[in-house]
């Protein structure tokens, strides 16, 4: 990490002239509580989590984005966000320098995030989804970016946009936050050596995008190695239909541990449907890992409810009810649980 | 009768033709930009914040929001997408790939200014605003 923030920098500051400058952000209030239950965990990476208290932290974050484009095909691309769910310490989501060889070809080197899901580049711009958040039974993941290299091409085949991903990285995470909830000691994770690809077709009402990555993974709980150089690999699917007014999304992943039985599958079905500047919208959603040799488990699934209203340009409000069943036994995910929050999300 | 008959598909034809050409809405660019034919796929790619494949010479989009109801068809007739899923896709590309917010302007002189200002953008209007524009020129009938 603070090697890639020197080299970007460093890139930076040895570049003559900075011909443009552009800020954007984002920003989300949420507020809400459980009804039933005892705990809700909202936001799985950041452990946002509500309780029977009215709360606005968990998923409450602001984000500012930063690009600096030398020419037009050389920019610097800089995101840092603050969340409640983190008491508000700033961090740094993206520090990459990118370059266009052709209008379809780009390069990008730096910090990222790291592509596993459909929604994990924009997983925290809240205006960019109807959810008040992506379901977090699916985007379960303890490491969100990456430092490292990736190729993009995005070119028109035919009536279809299509985009194909190339990356390869590394990330570590002191006292990673999720896994010590779930193992309720200090986890240090890093992975590395991950290869990844994403691929996506889109045309007027389909949209596909099919990822798959894979690399190595050390972790210590309280200083202790668990797991060294272990192979792991994560493959996704998402299929979204966008008929009239009508939205369908869907997003099914799998992730495994090589050499032990480590194994998870994870899914999200969801309709929406378009009334004017309302949309409401109702979620199923499911992870499943079962009893592995680690002694570990973790079973849950949940059903929403929503509406979003586009009160004006750029703002949007949102009120949705989280329905969760959790029937892991080993490594249970804070119980069942009936939740209403209510939200804002803006980008300016 | 048949003289009658095409005497009366002229007529027709004349009083039709002007509310075609108010009803034309094109692609304009300023004066001397070099820009020849764009496809509307890749119009759609420009407007949607990727870079032209068709041509070097495009620069940056416009929507021109003077007149919303023309906004309105272009995301219908080129776009193929209602105005919340446009502001959503754009959104989602600005947060994913950092790329820039596409200008918006509201009154047609303003528009003029920046076309002319910055050779290489494009943006759409109604055919018979052009001839209310200087410096502008035709790239493509749009519809």
């Amino acid at each position: 990490m603070l090697a890639t923030v020197v080299v970007v920098i460093v890139l930076w500051m040895c570049t003559p002239v900075v011909a443009e400058v552009k800020l954007n952000g984002f920003a989300s209030v949420v507020v809400g509580k459980v009804t039933e239950g005892d705990e809700f965990l909202a936001d799985f990476p950041k452990t946002g989590i509500y309780d029977t208290r009215l709360s606005i932290d968990p998923d409450s974050s602001l984000g500012l984005q930063l690009s600096s484009y030398f020419t037009t095909d050389f920019s610097l691309i800089a995101q840092a966000s603050v969340h409640g769910a983190e008491d508000y310490d700033p961090r740094i989501d993206w520090l990459y320098l990118n370059y266009y060889f052709s209008p379809e070809l780009s390069l990008q080197l730096g910090r990222k995030a790291l592509p596993l899901y459909y929604y994990s580049d924009y997983f925290d711009v809240g205006y960019a989804y109807y959810w008040i958040r992506p379901p977090p039974d699916v985007y379960t993941w303890q490491i969100t970016n990456y430092n490292g290299i990736s190729l993009l091409y995005e070119a028109a085949l035919g009536q279809w946009d299509t985009s194909l991903n190339l990356y390869f990285g590394s990330e570590e995470s002191e006292d990673n936050e999720l896994l010590g909830l779930l193992f309720g000691a200090s986890v240090d994770e890093t992975w590395k050596n991950m290869i990844g690809i994403v691929g996506t077709m889109a045309n007027n009402w389909l949209e596909l995008r099919l990822t798959h990555m894979q690399g190595l993974i050390d972790r210590k709980i309280s200083g202790v190695s668990v797991l060294n150089d272990i192979e792991q690999q994560f493959l996704g699917l998402s299929v979204n239909l966008t008929i009239d007014r009508l939205l369908i999304l869907s997003e099914f992943n799998s992730y495994r541990q090589s050499g032990n039985d480590v194994e998870y599958h994870a899914f999200l079905l969801s309709a929406g449907y378009q009334i004017g500047d309302l949309t409401p919208h109702i979620t199923r959603s499911g992870f499943r890992q079962d009893v592995n040799v680690l002694g570990n488990d973790e079973k849950h699934h949940t059903t929403s409810v929503g509406l979003r209203w586009d009160v004006v340009d750029n703002l949007a409000v949102k009120i949705q009810y989280d329905n969760v069943v959790d029937e892991g036994v080993v490594v249970p995910i804070l119980g069942d649980s009936k939740s209403i929050t209510l939200g804002m999300d803006v980008v300016f | 009768m048949l003289t009658l008959a095409a005497v009366v598909a002229v007529l027709m034809i004349t009083a039709i033709r002007p509310c075609l050409a108010e009803n034309k809405v094109v692609l304009i660019a300023a004066k001397g930009s070099g820009i020849e034919m764009l496809s509307n796929r890749d119009i759609r790619r420009v407007f949607l914040g990727l870079k032209s494949a068709d041509s070097e010479l495009v620069n940056k989009p416009v929507l021109n929001l003077y007149n919303r109801k023309i906004y309105q068809e272009f995301l219908k007739n080129v776009m193929h997408m209602t105005e919340g899923a446009y502001k959503r896709k754009l959104v989602k590309r600005i947060f994913r790939h950092g790329s820039e917010e596409i200008k918006e302007v509201d009154m047609l002189d303003d528009l003029n200014a920046h076309l002319t200002r910055n050779i290489g953008d494009i943006s759409f209007v109604e055919y018979n605003a052009v001839e209310k524009m200087q410096d502008i020129e035709v790239v493509k009938v749009l519809w």
